[in-house]
Parts: C-alpha cells; structure tokens; sequence
C-alpha cells in the first residue's frame, strides 16, 4: 500500500521547492512570528501576509486547493478553544440573549479576540502548509538539525516519518482481518474487538522497534545519530527570501 | 585455510527461559559459504543474532575473525561482520535511502568525501543509482532488499550474515537477488528456508534442529529429501 500524505508535493521543481531548505525554515519562522505579533485591528496587513502565502504558492506550482484544504485542518481546534471567549469577555457589550434561564451577552473585545485568533492561527498553517508541502521531509529534517534543534527530537520526527507509513499499513491489514471476519454488528462487541486491535499494534510496534535497534547496533549505532550536510545557500536564496522578508517587514512596521 | 567463525558449545536462552541454542559448535572457513536451514524455531536467526554480538551468552564461546566476542571488540567485530536482517522495513530506518547506507560509514568515522564516494558507488552496484533521496518507503520490496544488502556491503565487511536473503521476493528479484550475491566474494553465512538458493550460493550446508546443529556436510544432503525429513524439515 502507498501513501505519501505528509510531502505529496515536495518533489515538483519549482524555484520554492529549489529554496535552501533552512533558508526556507528561517523565512516562515519568521513571517509566523510577525504574523503573530501584529495587532488584532489591523486586517489590512493580514491581507498583505495573505497576499504574500498566495503569491508563494502561485510559485511553488502546488495545487491551490491541496493546500488550502490542509490549512483547514487547525481550524476545528481552534474553534473549540477559542469559541467561548466572546460569551466571557467584558466590556461593550455587542449583543445579549435569553434561551430560557440563560443570559447571554457577547462583547466586541471577545470578537476581536476570537478573530484574532483565527486569523493568526490560520495564516501560521498556511504558511507552514506551504513550508511542508514545498520541501522534503528529509531535507525538513535536516534543516532543523543544522539550525540547532535538539536531536532528540530530529530523531523522533525521522522515526515517525519513516514509520508512519508502515503503522497506517498495519492498522488496515488488522482492520480487513476484523472486516473479513467480523459477522457480530453489536456496537459494544465492536469496542471490544478495537480495543483488540489497539493493544496487537502496540505489540507489533514495540517489537519492531526491538529489532530497529537491533539493526541499529550491528551498523555501529553508539547512541548519538551522525549524518552529513549537504546544503549550499547560493545567491538567488538569500535574494529571494531577503526581498520577501523586506516586504513583509514593511507591511508589519506601516503606519 | 583460516578460520573466520568459531563457535564453541554455544547455549542460550531467552529472557523468558524458552531454550534457543543448546550447544551449538560450527567452524566457517575464510571464502566460504555456509548455508543454515532448519525448520522454524530451530534457532538459525538466533545464532546468527550471536555472531556479531546483538545477543550475547554466557555459556559456549565465539571467535569471529580470531578476536573473542567479548564487549572490548564489538566495535571491530561489527564492522567487519555485517548482519542484513529478514525485514528491510526494520533494516532501513533512516528518512532517504542514503542515509540509510551511510549510516554505518559514519558511524565508523569516515569523512564526508568517502562516505559519499562509498555510498555512490554500492548503489551504483545494486543497481539504483539516483534513489539516494527516495524514503525507503517509496521503494518496492526487492529494491528494499537490495539497498538493505547495500547497508551492509558498504561497510566492506569480511564475512556477511544474511538472515532470509530472498523471503517474499518475486521470480525476477529472487534471482538477481541470487546473482548478485553469487559475485559477492565474501565469507558468507545464509540463513534460509529456501534451499534451492543455498544450494546455488553455498558448498557447505549446517542443519539445525531444536537449537542444535544436527548435520554439517556438503550442499548434496539438500537433494536427499529423507535425510531433510529426519532432521525435522
């Protein structure tokens, strides 16, 4: 079975995906923070960053609707956290209901601050959507490991990366055993039977990290992970990201 | 001729008392290649688990390549005996393909010009040349086997412990697999099921049965099929 969920797109060639892989994680990480800290009020500018996520991804050639899709994903998240806010927030009150023995009274400040929140929230995954989807998994990596991010957890993505796949694999070869076999539609049985199946791929994953490490040992493996950098900055990245980064710089600083 | 294995009345048991090896003794000579069958549970992929020091016991003894298998030369000892294992999803466990087959060179200290030197060319020999970024996972099954081999082979190892070299291949990958390690000119212990394959890649043959190496003679016992029955396979 294939998948290839996490980086679909990261193999197309364009002057995005071509990016120096830790220029490209510094750039985002820095339009993520600007984003972040700019007021609430000011949606003009958040058209502006809008604008600069759409001119990317124009670029990098992805799919408009793959992408957008993606972004999506953090808002239900969002909304659960984040949807009360208005109803608990003081100050001028913007409307108030009755339902029944309840009252309740929704202020502009709370609005602003649940927009605040969802736009920020959204352009963040949009910009790190285009980060994901533009550069390889592996070069992802390794860009964060040259940009001094622990290695422990370096190790812990490239794991989960490599074996991701194969735990999606398992679960449905275990979900058409179940469904090959399964005759009893009784909802409570069928908790019984997950629960099952839970604790055999656990079983299954433990093992096989077992015999990992035993690979890993027979190679050498002492307990620290080396591997070799084989990233250039040319001129045309520093470029690029720097006029970019100029821009949105200029957009947060206007008056 | 020298001897690159010694093993010496080797017993193990595992964590939970079940008896894998009882009293395993067999020589392999430099150049050869040793088959190892037996049915399953006889305790072939243990003894090889032994051979560069994954698992390690207190009863028998194992020299490989004349140093004792003690902790002192592990180091030494995995560099020059190489294990592939069954399941290339466990043996490649690196993002890209060649990670995976510099990961032991750069363990063992290379530079970053061998290692690629090194890498370019064992993929250049198994034929796959251009996969260095493809995550293993985007591999099919033989050329997972193949770039395992590689993880190996890499490491310019003197002997080469195959734990079922061509379970689950197809024809076609079966015998370039077979080919492929034919040419290899390297002490080579195979442990299979398939027999036809260790009658094509070894001369010598050792037959395990409940932890014990029952029969150790020429490939020929593998035509005898009532000899293979007696031993329980």
């Amino acid at each position: 079975m294939k998948h290839s969920f996490l980086d679909r797109y990261s193999d197309l060639g364009s002057i995005i995906h071509r990016l120096d892989p830790r220029v490209k994680v510094v750039f985002f990480f820095i339009l993520i923070f600007v984003i972040v800290s700019t007021p609430p009020q000011e949606l003009v500018k958040f058209t502006g960053y809008l604008l600069i996520l759409l001119i990317l991804l124009l670029l990098s050639r992805i799919p408009f609707l793959y992408v957008f899709a993606r972004s999506l994903v953090i808002i239900p998240f969002v909304l659960l956290t984040a949807v009360f806010i208005p109803f608990f927030k003081g100050g001028e009150v913007a409307g108030s209901y009755n339902f029944l023995t309840l009252h309740l009274t929704i202020s502009h400040k709370g609005i602003l601050i649940l927009q605040n929140i969802l736009i920020k929230s959204w352009l963040s995954v949009l910009s790190l959507t285009i980060l994901t989807s533009t550069t390889k998994f592996s070069f992802l990596l390794k860009a964060l490991e040259t940009l001094k991010i622990p290695r422990v957890l370096i190790l812990i993505a490239s794991f989960f990366y490599r074996y991701m796949f194969l735990l999606v694999d398992q679960i449905m070869k275990i979900k058409n055993a179940r469904d090959s076999r399964s005759f009893k539609k009784n909802p409570l049985y069928q908790f019984k039977v997950i629960g099952y199946m839970i604790g055999e791929l656990f079983i299954r994953t433990y093992e096989r990290a077992e015999r990992i490490y035993l690979a890993m040992l027979s190679r050498g493996f002492n307990g620290t992970i080396y591997t070799l950098e084989s990233f250039r900055i040319n001129r045309f990245d520093l470029c690029f990201s720097g006029g970019l980064m100029a821009i949105i710089f200029l957009i947060r600083l206007w008056r | 001729m020298d001897k690159v294995v010694e093993i010496r009345n080797l017993s193990y048991n595992y964590p939970d008392g079940t008896p894998a090896l009882n009293g395993v003794t067999l020589d392999v000579v430099e150049g050869e290649s040793v088959g190892i069958i037996g049915p399953n549970g006889a305790g072939k992929s243990t003894l090889l688990l032994h051979l560069n020091g994954i698992l390690q016991s207190k009863n028998g003894a194992i020299k490989v390549l004349g140093m004792p298998l003690i902790n002192k030369n592990l180091r030494e000892i995995r560099s020059k005996a190489c294990l592939v294992f069954q399941d290339p999803e466990d043996q490649l466990f690196m993002p890209t393909v060649f990670d995976d087959v510099a990961f032991g060179l750069v363990n063992l200290g290379y530079d970053e010009g061998v290692v690629k030197e090194k890498v370019g060319k064992i993929l250049e020999r198994v034929d796959l040349s251009g996969r260095e970024h493809r995550s293993a996972h985007h591999l099919s099954f033989g050329e997972k086997k193949l770039v395992s081999l590689a993880t190996a082979l890499v490491m310019e190892p003197e002997i080469l412990l195959l734990d079922e070299p061509t379970s689950n291949l197809d024809r076609k990958e079966r015998r370039e697999i077979i080919e492929f390690l034919d040419e290899i000119d390297k002490t080579k212990i195979i442990v299979s099921h398939d027999l036809e394959m260790i009658e094509q890649l070894c001369q010598r043959v050792a037959v395990m049965n409940r932890g014990k190496v029952v029969f150790t003679g020429d490939r020929e016992i593998i035509k005898d099929d009532s000899k293979l029955k007696s031993f329980g396979l």
